[in-house]
């Protein structure tokens, strides 16, 4: 169990760095106290082996100076035998005044030290006897110890590691992971109040960890509660734009509807003309009452539709007709485009169904067909010339493209660059954002809008969005 | 009288239908169209009537209508139908020689009085027309210097005033005035005076 944890754990980068770094501090602190501990004690035994000819000049030279005086040999192979039994000792030489030497060497090593001691006897120099101290003794000795400090430090470093690795993991880095977890799923989670709960222990006292995650849950929320407050302020400003083109929507919408009150005002009088008539006139007079009930239900049809396209409502996606709304967009301003001797022509092989707003598409193509129109009314180089937009629905396997073009003067280069940026107008009433509006409704539905300029002179707006009906 | 028809030009229906009954119900004959081209294609000059004609229409518009008419010299008299905030085109249209326009919405009684104000300035133009056509032709009977003479007399120069500024003998001038008078068969003076003001030619010289 720990060791899985431990592997999960090495799997992330931060597990990997927090081991290297520590065994790498541990390794350097390791090694610096084996110096410290190396010299200490390379220091003393240093000092223990400078005490060893001290003290066979103190207890021993005597007796020899003693023994070479009486030239007991005996005594002085006795007296160097027993030097030489002396740890570290290597070997002892005994050169005499007049030219003997006596060796005894007990072994050889590659580091030694030798030392020089006098043989005097009442102030008169006898010879000199030469120690030689191993050093390699020492050093085997300390190396032992170095290995051992290593060895322990080693396993106690492996065990701090493994033992930190486990409580980090424990006590941090699976809330870490909780943490990245929650917020990579942030922008999908469907639930918007969902919080970042830590999994702890009850008795834990609070840390800094869970301050953070009630720092993050807060700073969560508001971000909540702010997108949603700019949703609320983008829709209040689609509703505004909209709103904004029914002062040009106005004017048709009167037209429009005086169609169908002449039809009332006509058919009311012709009524009245046949009830006055002598003749019973009764059937003529229920088809003018009923042509009557059809004008004014036109007219409510009108209303109703002006209605839909102004109420203020909260922007969903529904899955819509992409003809029927082309074909309601073009109902709701052709009335203005026959004011500007403007014409439509619908292109369309087959409907296609896609996931939008319906109002917002028709908005859309309101503010294109109105610009178009502005377009084609202020070119003044076409005199005589047909004024034309057509729109066109191209159909592919998963895309609906819907283009609206103009036989206008088309967009300059300047324009075209700055066609999408907010409060760029070329006209003297406009905000210029209808551009950016449009492009952010279709956006929103996943689709793109796109300006450029027909091969044939005008301008061509094309709308792409995803099919949503049935594709075989 | 010869009893002209209302011919409709109207792309709604509806407008089509209210303009047919009403005018029917006034005893018109009612012919109407769906678009200016329609009408172009059937329309005959000679056909006494009068137009009732949608101002705004897709394609070919009232507008474009009327000019076409002008084009081709035709004197039917046109009752514009308008929306309101169109008394600027309506005036236009006016200016141009249309006889009366009617604001949509509008009553029986006013379209059927605009009708018959059309048709009858129909009928007076056409009168008019074959008056001056007659007219003309008397007065293309004449010779050279009895025209002089004819214009001479309308200014109300007398025979010895004509002999001695043209200096001919005042004889010659009494057989080319009774010559005038035949040809033109007018019996006086003011008989003359009407007749060219007819013509439209009183007071060219």
């Amino acid at each position: 169990m720990a060791l899985d944890s431990l592997s999960g754990f090495f799997r992330y980068k931060l597990g990997r760095k927090l081991t290297l770094r520590i065994v790498l501090f541990s390794s350097v602190v390791t090694l610096f106290l084996t110096v410290v501990q190396f010299s200490f004690e390379f220091n003393q035994l240093t000092k223990k082996l400078d005490e060893v000819p001290n003290f066979i000049e103190k207890t021993m030279m005597p007796a020899i100076a003693e023994a070479i005086w009486l030239d007991d040999r005996a005594q002085l192979q006795k007296l160097l035998q027993g030097i030489n039994q002396l740890e570290f000792l290597d070997a002892n030489k005994l050169a005499l005044q007049d030219g003997e030497r006596i060796e005894y060497i007990a072994g050889e090593s590659s580091f030694s030290r030798s030392y020089l001691i006098e043989v005097m006897r009442e102030g008169e120099y006898l010879g000199q006897l030469n120690l030689v101290v191993s050093v390699d003794v020492v050093f085997k000795h300390m190396l032992n110890q170095v290995y051992i400090i290593l060895l322990k430090n080693g396993f106690k470093t492996a065990f701090v590691v493994f033992f930190i690795l486990v409580l980090f993991r424990s006590m941090v880095g699976r809330h870490l992971l909780a943490m990245i977890a929650f917020m990579k799923s942030y922008p999908s989670s469907g639930d918007p109040h969902k919080i970042l709960l830590l999994e702890r222990a009850a008795s834990e006292q609070p840390d800094e960890l869970d301050e953070l995650a009630s720092a993050f849950n807060e700073l969560h929320y508001r971000i909540q509660s702010e997108s949603q407050k700019r949703e609320t302020a983008e829709g209040q400003i689609i509703h505004l734009e909209r709103v904004g083109t029914m002062g040009e929507l106005a004017t048709s919408l009167a037209h429009e509807l005086n169609q169908p009150l002449a039809g009332i005002l006509g058919y009311s009088d012709i009524a009245s003309r046949l009830l006055n008539q002598s003749e019973n006139k009764k059937e003529e007079l229920r088809e003018c009452l009923q042509k009557m009930g059809n004008e004014a239900e036109r007219a409510a049809e009108i209303i109703k539709r002006t209605r839909a396209y102004v109420k203020r409502e909260k922007p969903a996606s529904e899955t819509v007709d992409m003809l029927a709304v082309i074909q309601e967009s073009i109902a709701l301003i052709a009335h203005r485009g026959m004011q500007k001797n403007v014409s439509f022509t619908c292109l369309a092989q087959q409907s296609a169904k896609v996931d939008i707003s319906k109002v917002q598409l028709q908005q859309v193509l309101v503010n294109l067909f109105n610009n178009a129109i502005q377009a084609l009314s202020s070119d003044t180089s076409n005199v005589g010339q047909k004024k034309e937009i057509v729109v066109e629905l191209h159909l592919s396997d998963r895309q609906v493209y819907l283009s609206v073009s103009d036989n206008g003067p088309g967009l300059s280069t300047e324009m075209e660059s700055q066609l999408f940026e907010a409060f760029r107008t070329t006209k003297a009433d406009g905000l210029g954002l209808g551009l950016v509006i449009c492009r952010n409704i279709i956006e929103a539905a996943q689709g793109g809008l796109i300006a450029e300029n027909n091969s044939t002179g005008g301008a061509r707006f094309t709308i792409t969005l995803p099919r949503k009906d049935d594709v075989q | 009288m010869e009893q002209g028809t209302v011919f409709v030009v109207d792309d709604d229906p509806t407008l089509r239908d209210v303009v047919r009954m009403m005018a029917e119900g006034g005893g018109y004959v009612v012919e109407d169209f769906e678009d200016a081209e329609s009408f172009l294609s059937m329309f005959d000059a000679h056909k006494p009537g009068c137009l009732v004609l949608d101002i705004r229409m897709p394609g070919m518009s009232g507008l474009a209508l009327q000019d076409e008419l002008i084009k081709r010299q035709a004197l039917i008299p046109i009752v514009f139908i308008t929306g309101h905030g169109d008394v600027e085109m309506a005036v236009d249209c006016i200016q141009k020689g249309a006889l009366d326009f009617i604001e949509k919405p509008f009553r029986e009684a006013k379209l059927l009085e605009k009708i018959e104000l059309g048709l009858l300035s129909d009928f007076q133009s056409r009168t008019e027309l074959s008056a001056k056509n007659e007219v003309d032709e008397r007065l293309a009977s004449l010779t050279a210097r009895e025209m002089e003479i004819m214009h001479m007399i309308a200014q109300g120069c007398a025979n010895k005033v004509i002999a001695i500024d043209l200096g001919i003998a005042q004889g010659t001038v009494e057989i080319h005035r009774s010559r005038v008078m035949h040809k033109l068969e007018v019996r006086s003076v003011a008989q003359l005076m009407r007749l060219l003001l007819v013509a439209g030619q009183l007071g060219e010289r």
